[in-house]
């Protein structure tokens, strides 16, 4: 029998070298006129540990490596981290229309971040800026609470679904009601909803890699975990596996790397959804196959999707959840066409 | 390897659901666990597997059980639900590689053994060539075998089948516990299975544990159980037997005005001539 549960070589070569590809154009494309061969070219010698372009200049220097590199790799985590939070939520709650914001934590992030623009409130906490803050608390928030009205139900994984489902009506009607009462703040709140790449520089790329690398790692750990839990409850005790401890560890990853991501870039929907189930319909449906791949894929789609958003409309600037969504959903759709019953 | 459990009890939510069981298995016994609905046969096997806690003693070759969820690495029973899922998108190869999941490595994932271990199993079932198709492509019965390898797989000593013929034809069922009982013979395993079907189990199995309403009231050798009004009196309805060619007896239910039916008798004998 041919090998099971292992990463397919062609399937992982073709993501590294689309993720690559998606480097290469978010650091050679943007608004500014450096031509991309010389951008190239000046990160070529950068990796051979050259340092001198005399057609790439000061500006041009602080452009590649202080705004556009810094920024793909932050695409690159929070996409990567949208995406095994969605597989992750999938494994856990058998369910494919699971996502990363299923728990209320895309509601509670939203609030907070509102609370945070419109009342102006300074909770700034080292390099972190306070509409971070108060996002990552709003998740955070959001998430406990639909556990406690969870466990008070019976602890189950449709009973945690429902209430998140509740948790986030509740938090999206206060977040509406603030916002009606202060419209003047409507558009920098829109703003952060549809979700941006605004980086200033490395920092939000080292709060990310932390909490990207210990989550993933977890998560990945338990795949294995995750494809026994494709049986039953019972079939999967029986074979060894313990589902308590996996739904635990999973949805606590899957939570938090979503709430700093989102924290960091705003609610960009569609890839943790969606990402999980290219993988898992192109190529395998093992969790020890998407997870990694995932990871991968989702952060080369949400960097490409960032290249084009500030290309496209250049020097103005498309939301990046309008180009996931505008790229994504027809592909999607193309390929759910092709599944015949595989989800 | 000889089982014994003594004075079990199992109680979930207050509610006691098994009580006074006591048996003894010998070693590559085929024991047929029957009762009618709600008696505690899945209980009694879920117990045994280690699903769910119960005060008493159970000892294999005499020691005592820890239970499958404290003794991953020696894993002495493997337990097929009736209801077992057919999951999406995974290849048979896949669902009975799942079947050493105790086994491997936590991170590196199977070694070459357990690649072994799942060919032998597959090759043993004859569904080798149907590794690379999907579960939900298979038929019953090659999903019913195909949780047999799995259960192989996972080398255990026991087999605790949940009444694994209950969605099969006749003739596959008749297949199905020929297999069971070959593969018992060869490998040394102990089959413990729940069933309805009395007319069919009695031609493989040699021992019955009997259960009603959460009690043992019968362990032992099966042909003593085959009486008309025993098997009245554990069913709560009028049963009547006659013999096959074969000399198997075939249970049938009077209908209410206790009278035969020519026409269920009829059935009844159509369907158990093999």
């Amino acid at each position: 029998m041919d090998k099971v549960f292992t990463l397919p070589k062609t399937a992982l070569l073709i993501c590294i070298f689309l993720m690559i590809l998606s480097g290469i154009s978010s650091i050679c494309l943007g608004a500014a006129p450096i031509p991309p061969i010389e951008s190239l070219k000046y990160l070529f010698d950068l990796f051979l540990g050259q340092n001198q372009n005399p057609r790439i200049n000061e500006i041009d220097r602080i452009i590649i490596l202080e705004w556009r590199l810094p920024r793909f790799v932050l695409g690159f985590l929070v996409g990567a981290s949208l995406a095994i939070a969605g597989a992750g939520f999938q494994g856990v709650f058998k369910n494919p229309l699971a996502d990363p914001f299923l728990l209320g934590s895309a509601a509670g992030a939203g609030l907070g971040a509102t609370l945070v623009i419109v009342t102006s409130v300074n909770l700034s906490f080292g390099f972190v800026d306070s509409i971070q803050v108060g996002a990552f608390i709003g998740a955070m928030g959001a998430v406990l609470c639909a556990a406690t009205i969870s466990a008070s139900a019976g602890r189950t994984p449709a009973s945690l679904l429902l209430a998140g489902v509740a948790t986030a009506a509740f938090l999206t009607a206060c977040q509406t009601y603030i916002m009606q009462r202060n419209f003047l703040s409507i558009q920098e709140i829109f703003g952060w909803l549809i979700g941006r790449l605004l980086t200033s520089g490395w920092t939000e790329v080292l709060t990310l890699i932390p909490y990207f690398l210990i989550c993933f790692t977890l998560i990945y750990v338990f795949s294995k975990e995750l494809d026994l839990l494709r049986l039953s409850e019972d079939e999967s005790k029986s074979l060894g596996g313990n589902p308590t401890l996996t739904y635990i560890v999973v949805i606590t990853c899957s939570t938090l790397v979503t709430a700093v991501a989102v924290s960091l870039s705003g609610l960009i929907a569609f890839v943790g959804l969606v990402i999980p189930h290219i993988i898992r319909l192109t190529v395998s449906s093992s969790y020890r196959v998407i997870i990694p791949l995932s990871a991968l894929g989702g952060g080369t789609f949400l960097s490409l999707a960032d290249t084009f958003s500030r290309t496209i409309i250049a020097p103005g600037e498309l939301p990046i959840g309008v180009i996931t969504a505008f790229l994504g959903a027809p592909f999607f759709a193309f390929l759910l066409r092709l599944s015949r019953g595989a989800i | 390897m000889e089982c014994q459990a003594k004075d079990l009890k199992v109680v979930t939510n207050g509610k006691t659901l098994l009580q006074n069981i006591s048996f003894k298995i010998p070693n590559g016994a085929f024991v047929a666990i029957i009762g009618p609905n709600g008696a505690g046969k899945t209980t009694l096997l879920k117990s045994l597997a280690g699903l769910l806690t119960f005060t008493g003693n159970f000892l294999i070759n005499g020691k005592p059980s820890l239970g499958l969820l404290k003794d991953k690495k020696r894993v002495p029973f493997s337990y097929t639900p009736q209801n077992f899922s057919i999951p999406v998108g995974m290849s048979l190869g896949e669902y009975v590689m799942l079947g050493r999941a105790s086994r491997s490595n936590w991170f590196f994932g199977e070694s070459q053994r357990d690649y072994d271990a799942v060919n032998v199993a597959l090759e043993r079932l004859k569904l080798l060539p149907k590794a690379k198709e999907l579960v939900t492509n298979l038929s019953g019965g090659e999903m019913q075998r195909a949780t047999l390898a799995r259960a192989l797989a996972q080398e255990a000593d026991f087999l605790l089948l949940d009444e694994p013929t209950a969605s099969l034809d006749f003739a596959r069922t008749i297949d199905f516990l020929q297999l069971i009982d070959l593969l018992r013979k060869q490998l040394g395993l102990t089959v413990l299975l729940s069933t309805h079907d009395i007319n069919s189990i009695i031609r493989f199995a040699d021992y019955a544990l009997v259960l009603k309403k959460g009690k043992n009231i019968h362990s032992g050798n099966l042909n003593s159980i085959l009486q008309k009004n025993f098997l009245s009196d554990l069913y709560e309805t009028k049963l009547d037997s006659i013999k096959d060619k074969t000399g198997y007896p075939i249970f049938y239910a009077k209908n209410h005005h206790n009278q035969t039916s020519p026409n269920s008798k009829e059935m009844t004998l159509l369907g158990s001539t093999d």
